[in-house]
């Protein structure tokens, strides 16, 4: 939804490199420093080619991990430019890098520049909307003089602090892989699982000496890129990795289901889940006329909202455990997990039971996988069971309606933190109808031509958040966003009112002057496009051969009903015809009436779309579908003086 | 542009000493956790209704203690209205604390809130305000205040103990909130000497010579066409240029500081250095007549040779025979390499000290290296012309000044002539932007035809590094305004690679006209104009507007009409012009032998409105659209 809801995010979790390969120990063949012998087929779409990558990665015991990487890359071009970059994260106590190379060389594979460790930067990883956390990196930035270029890194990590073991990022968008390896040994007694997503390579197995030795070898792998409105995480090939026991911060903790996960968060919060007597005591009182629970629940959640702060700072246990429940309740600020916990510590105060629910947030991201145990999550929301109507409260929000969640962490899988472990459970979905834009506006039409139009705009949903958050913009921002965003004609006055905004309702209204709305006058005719507005004011590419799914940020319905008034003198010559379109996931609908007794248009106009994702073989439906739409709304209305 | 202009510009510097009105006594500074009332019971900012939060007060002390170091007290104090403004209440203080050359200590803070028409302070605790090591030169204090709501008042106060004499602070009495009151004490000793670089057009409230303040200043914002931030900021620095009895950096003269950046190790020292291999680029000049083709290779030698490393700079870093040999070095090395090779070839070039459009116009009336950030090379051409040649970015040309640079003053230092001249770098010619459309409507409403685009310098430019950096296909996407229903069949680009010549792009198109009913075919004619947004759609304007250069719009069309119609409305004649007839815009039509005949023009004057002058161009640009926007209809008969 809005760029600024990220600031919910957790510090990104820190432990293992992404882009991992072993030592200099092998011999690599010549031609993978030179940049002529990329065969053609690898530089299709490829702004970057990974010639050779190992990483070897031996696990003793839990969180005892080694790492050894090493990897060359080809940049073909700017676009690519952060492959020359090395960005090392750290935590002072639990990771510890040794033999930092890089190596840069020319397009015939000659030996330009050495980088060494005392080369890097050393800087705190905290920023953007992270005010403070423990978390730092190791920085290296070779300037790119010319291209082709090729890229060695290769260093060792000693890790003493990991909750799952990583991922292997394959690929990278447009990027190309000749070869590539990643290679597991792990004791036995830890269970090692791996997930597979986007591919189907599988890993050789051997066992020795109470170790397991997993080795995946890939080559020949074209570059992908990534169409509009596609998710990456759907598209690129991954591999997940984890074992069935850990060490975190100092913590242990075992692995092996989602159980494990929520047990260890459980006992995490353990000390830091209740208020004082005291204020438990003024809580109750403060909502002991109020008869139902959740009729309370709500009552404080509106409490939190109205005097709680999101602020992110997330210190202790890797950001892992929250502030106490006094912290929060004394100086009124806390992060996410901070602000949920105390969510839950008010609702435990008036007995009322809730889980802290752990989940990855932002817009379409991708649920963590039932069968899978790992840490894919970067954000904490609250969970109340109430029966039969499970209540889920976004604790970082000061305007979010009761129970309603958003785009930002619907429909995907939470875990939540009960007495009996971890469970996951799914979100909610948002259907169309809780994603509503409705307006009603009055055209009033002059005979030279000017215009005043009245609109009023009622949001609910992401619709309603999407509004909120542009509320906090300058006036002269905001009309310029609803310009752009409406396809309202510039108006010569334009007034612009927040009026209510009650029960998840929020209602906008616009005056608009023109003194030009009439698009063509000619003689006795003037033609008109016959709205203020345009309700879909966007089209997608055409493309050939689809791929991957569209994602929609979520299902909407959309209205308007439009009256416009006829100037005195005026009568109507051509209207623009009825219309119903529809493909597999949306229907858009327009119909016009004129009265001629009051001289006045009437039309109303309907789109809805029920599924935000529409699957690779539907995309050229949606295409021609929306270029429909916007046939549709291009239709003039002709009026003519009266003979 | 001319020079009439050039003299406004120059004496609109000197405005601040004229400008000093006393405006009302606002209720300025109160002393730490006194506040009145009044403030905690504020709902809006009185001259900025739209603003979410307000600095109610900024209060800056310099003074320097017995051992000579900078002493900066600073209180703040900050309003917030509403909880949009929340992370107002997040505090970040950065310094360079990692060699102790900066310090900050004796930090305060605290939440105010009216509770039941009770004054309640929350005191900021003192362990959970922190220091963050961000690298080993710099730290930052980092803190949140407690107990925020909509009406809270927040105010801090710290010191920073600064080591170096040179290490003087920077004051902005603007920020990006509303400041009701900002005030600046300094009390600096007599042996000290500081330069101020003073950008205030706002009347002052106080200014002397130890207290400047001004009151009611609005927030800064980022608008089209701007200058910098930093340009329309309310601000002053202070550069040390002397100190009694010992060190004296003061450039009291451009002369002066063009001596100075001569004998200065990192720049004047580089001219004479010998680049590798440099002969060879030496004899393939050596054939050539003019200075021009000299310039035109050696220019190009250098912009394929050399890699800009991003950074900006006035000096060079490794020295000009290293970022040769590496083949990659800042702006600097990159165009004292063109500079050193042009003198060699016998070109009378000279060095020139620039400012970029981001670091701030250089100001005239005050000689300072530090207000330029990066050095081009200047040939004078005859008594009108020259050439600002700048190496760095792959698309500049030898003829047209980096974009960039344009309407600000660059400083030439002509070593062999002992001349130091300010120059106000300008470009007097428009560039163009010519549409040639021959099409035909077909009775089904579908268009078909060709189009001859033409640009020079500016929209030359700009046109190959778009279609160079995002490809073909996304290049069509822009032409096409992403509209589905118009098909690019065909794209042709003629001298893409020659500098000298105008750019031609031909296209071949098909277009759908999707408004199209039973009786009537409507259509646009200003396809491929590329000027479908009014930059100009904001109400109000806060900063002069700065075009850089002037833009030269044509689009003719001729338009064969489908059979079986014809046209109902032709949108009129017009010619209309800004009241000072810096712009012109005409618009004219006309129907022969079944044809429609289709030109519009647009033609700048000015590259620069005042604010004042917003009204105007506002009602102009609005009024333009709407004629861009007017459609031809053409009616089934």
């Amino acid at each position: 939804m809005m760029c600024n809801m990220l600031k919910k995010l957790l510090p990104g979790y820190i432990g293992l490199s992404l882009l991992c390969a072993s030592a200099f120990c092998q011999t690599i063949p010549a031609e993978l420093y030179k940049a002529n012998t990329i065969p053609d087929s690898l530089k299709e779409n490829a702004n970057s080619v990974i010639r050779y990558a190992d990483c070897n990665m031996i696990v003793k015991g839990p969180s005892k991990i080694k790492i050894k990487q090493h990897s060359i890359v080809t940049i073909l071009n700017e676009k690519a430019d952060r492959e020359a970059i090395l960005e090392l994260p750290y935590n002072k106590k639990y990771d510890n890098y040794s033999s930092i190379e890089m190596r840069v060389y020319n397009e015939k594979g000659d030996l330009l520049k050495k980088y060494h460790k005392a080369d890097m930067y050393d800087g705190s990883a905290t920023g953007g909307e992270n005010l403070l956390t423990d978390e730092r990196f190791l920085g290296l930035k070779h300037t790119i003089a010319s291209y082709p270029i090729t890229i060695e890194t290769s260093y060792e990590e000693d890790v003493t602090s990991a909750f799952d073991l990583g991922n292997w990022d394959i690929q990278d968008k447009e990027q190309a892989v000749q070869s590539s390896g990643y290679t597991i040994s792990i004791d036995t007694s830890l269970g090692f699982r791996y997930l597979s997503r986007n591919n189907n390579f599988k890993p050789i197995k051997v066992t020795a000496n109470n170790i397991n030795t997993y080795v995946w070898k890939v080559s020949d792998l074209k570059a992908i890129k990534l169409e509009e409105g596609a998710v990456s995480w759907r598209v690129l090939p991954r591999i997940t990795f984890a074992a069935n026991a850990f060490e975190f911060y100092g913590t242990q903790g075992r692995f092996r289901n989602w159980a494990d996960y929520g047990a260890w968060q459980k006992q995490l919060n353990a000390d830091v889940c209740s208020l004082t007597p005291e204020r438990e005591a003024e809580i109750q009182k403060m909502t002991d006329t109020i008869k139902t629970d959740k009729g309370k629940a709500k009552f404080l959640y509106n409490y939190l909202q109205q005097n709680m702060r999101y602020v992110s700072i997330q210190l202790g246990i890797g950001g892992f455990k929250p502030f106490p429940a006094t912290f929060v309740d004394q100086k009124k600020y806390g992060d996410c997990k901070a602000l949920s916990n105390y969510m839950s510590a008010l609702l435990k105060a008036v007995h009322i039971p809730s889980y802290y629910a752990i989940i990855n947030a932002g817009t379409n991201k991708e649920p963590a996988s039932p069968t899978f145990t790992a840490d894919p999550f970067n954000h904490v929301i609250l969970c109340v069971p109430f029966k039969g109507d499970t209540t889920w409260l976004e604790c970082t929000s000061t305007f979010n309606p009761f129970g309603e969640l958003g785009s930002f962490t619907e429909n995907r899988n939470a875990l939540l933190v009960t007495d009996d472990g971890g469970k996951l459970v799914h979100t909610p979905r948002s259907t169309m109808q809780e994603n509503q834009f409705n307006s009603e506006t009055r055209i009033s039409l002059n005979a030279d031509g000017s215009a005043k139009a009245e609109i009023k705009i009622r949001s609910t949903g992401d619709y309603r958040f999407t509004y909120i958050e542009y509320s906090s913009l300058k006036m002269d921002e905001q009309k310029e966003y609803y310009m752009h965003t409406l396809n309202l004609k510039q108006p010569s006055a334009f007034d612009l009112v927040h009026a209510n905004d009650k029960n998840g309702v929020k209602e906008i209204d616009m005056t608009l002057e023109y003194n030009k709305f009439c698009d063509v006058m000619a003689g006795d005719r003037q033609f008109y496009r016959p709205r203020a507005f345009d309700l879909c004011a966007f089209t997608v590419p055409i493309e050939e051969k689809r791929k991957s799914d569209y994602y929609f940020e979520h299902p909407m319905q959309k209205s308007c009903l439009t009256v416009i008034d006829l100037p005195a003198g005026f009568e109507m010559e051509n209207l623009p015809a009825n219309q119903k379109l529809s493909f597999a996931y949306g229907t858009y609908e327009v119909g016009y009436a004129y009265d001629a007794a009051k001289n006045q248009v009437t039309s109303t106009a309907k789109f809805n779309l029920n599924n935000q994702v529409i699957p690779a073989d539907k995309y050229t439906e949606l295409q021609q579908y929306l270029d429909a739409v916007a046939k549709a709304q291009n239709k003039k209305m002709v009026i003519k003086r009266k003979a | 542009m001319n020079k009439f202009y050039t003299l406004c510009l120059l004496s609109a510097f000197a405005l601040p000493a004229f400008a000093q009105k006393q405006a009302a006594a606002p209720s300025p500074i109160q002393e730490y956790g006194k506040i009145n009332k009044e403030d905690l019971e504020l709902k809006a900012c009185d001259f900025e209704k739209d603003a979410n939060a307000e600095v109610l007060f900024d209060k800056g002390n310099v003074y320097f203690n017995s051992s000579y170091d900078i002493v900066f007290e600073r209180h703040i104090r900050i309003k917030i209205f509403n909880d949009k403004a929340k992370e107002e209440a997040n505090i970040r203080i950065p310094y360079f604390g990692g060699d102790r050359s900066e310090d900050i200590s004796g930090i305060q803070a605290e939440t105010i809130n009216l509770n039941n028409d009770k004054i309640e302070i929350t005191k900021v605790d003192k362990k959970l305000i922190y220091t963050k090591t961000i690298d080993k030169a710099r730290n930052e204090i980092v803190f949140a205040f407690p107990n925020v709501q909509a009406g809270s008042v927040i105010e801090y106060k710290y010191t920073m103990i600064a080591q170096s004499i040179g290490d003087f602070p920077d004051w902005y009495f603007q920020k990006d909130l509303p400041v009701r009151y900002s005030e600046f004490n300094t009390d600096i000793p007599n042996m000290l000497h500081y330069k101020n670089l003073l950008m205030v057009t706002l009347p002052f409230v106080k200014n002397t010579s130890s207290v400047m303040a001004l009151a009611n200043v609005p927030s800064l914002r980022e608008e089209p066409y701007m200058n910098s931030k930093k340009d329309n900021a309310q601000r002053i620095l202070y550069e040390l240029s002397a100190v009694d009895g010992s060190y004296r950096n003061f450039s009291s003269t451009w002369k002066d500081l063009g001596e100075k950046e001569l004998a200065f190790d990192d720049f004047g020292g580089q001219f004479k250095r010998k680049l590798s291999g440099e002969d060879v680029i030496l004899a393939k000049v050596k054939p050539l007549h003019t200075d021009e083709e000299k310039i035109a290779l050696i220019f190009n030698e250098v912009k394929t040779a050399m890699k800009w490393n991003d950074d900006n700079e006035r000096y060079t870093n490794d020295g000009i025979s290293v970022a040769w040999d590496k083949k990659i070095g800042n702006s600097t090395e990159v165009n004292l390499i063109l500079y050193h090779l042009l003198q060699k070839a016998g070109i009378n070039v000279t060095p020139m000290l620039v400012s970029t459009r981001d670091n701030g116009k250089a100001n005239p009336a005050y000689p300072s290296r530090y207000q330029f950030n990066k050095t081009v090379v200047y040939f004078k051409v005859d008594s009108s012309n020259y050439y600002v040649l700048d190496a760095t970015n792959k698309y500049n040309n030898y003829k047209d000044i980096p974009q960039d640079l344009l309407n600000s003053f660059g400083f030439s230092i002509d070593k062999e002539h002992e001349k130091y001249d300010l120059i106000f770098l300008q470009r007097t010619l428009p560039s163009r932007q010519i549409v040639l459309v021959n099409a035909e409507i077909k009775p089904d409403a579908k268009v078909a035809g060709s189009v001859q685009l033409n640009t020079d310098s500016y929209n030359r430019i700009n046109a190959i590094e778009r279609y160079k950096k995002e490809g073909e296909k996304k290049y069509m996407d822009y032409l096409r305004d992403g509209d589905n229903n118009l098909k690019i069949t065909d794209l042709k680009f003629d001298n893409m690679e020659v500098d000298s010549l105008p750019l031609t792009q031909n296209i071949n198109f098909t277009l759908a006209l999707t408004s199209a009913d039973d009786n009537y075919i409507y259509f646009s004619p200003t396809i491929f104009s590329t000027l479908h947004t009014n930059p100009f759609l904001s109400e109000n304007r806060y900063s002069d507007i700065n075009f850089g250069y002037m833009h030269n719009y044509q689009i003719s069309g001729n338009y064969k009409m489908p059979t079986g119609y014809k046209t109902n409305a032709l949108p009129p004649n017009v010619s209309m012009s800004m009241p000072d007839k810096s712009i012109t815009f005409r618009r004219v039509m006309a129907e022969q032998d079944g044809t429609i005949i289709v030109s519009y023009s647009i033609s700048q004057k000015k590259t620069i409105y005042f604010k004042e002058d917003y009204d105007n161009l506002h009602a102009f640009y609005k009024k333009m659209h709407e004629l861009l926007d007017e459609q031809i209809v053409l009616k089934k008969s």
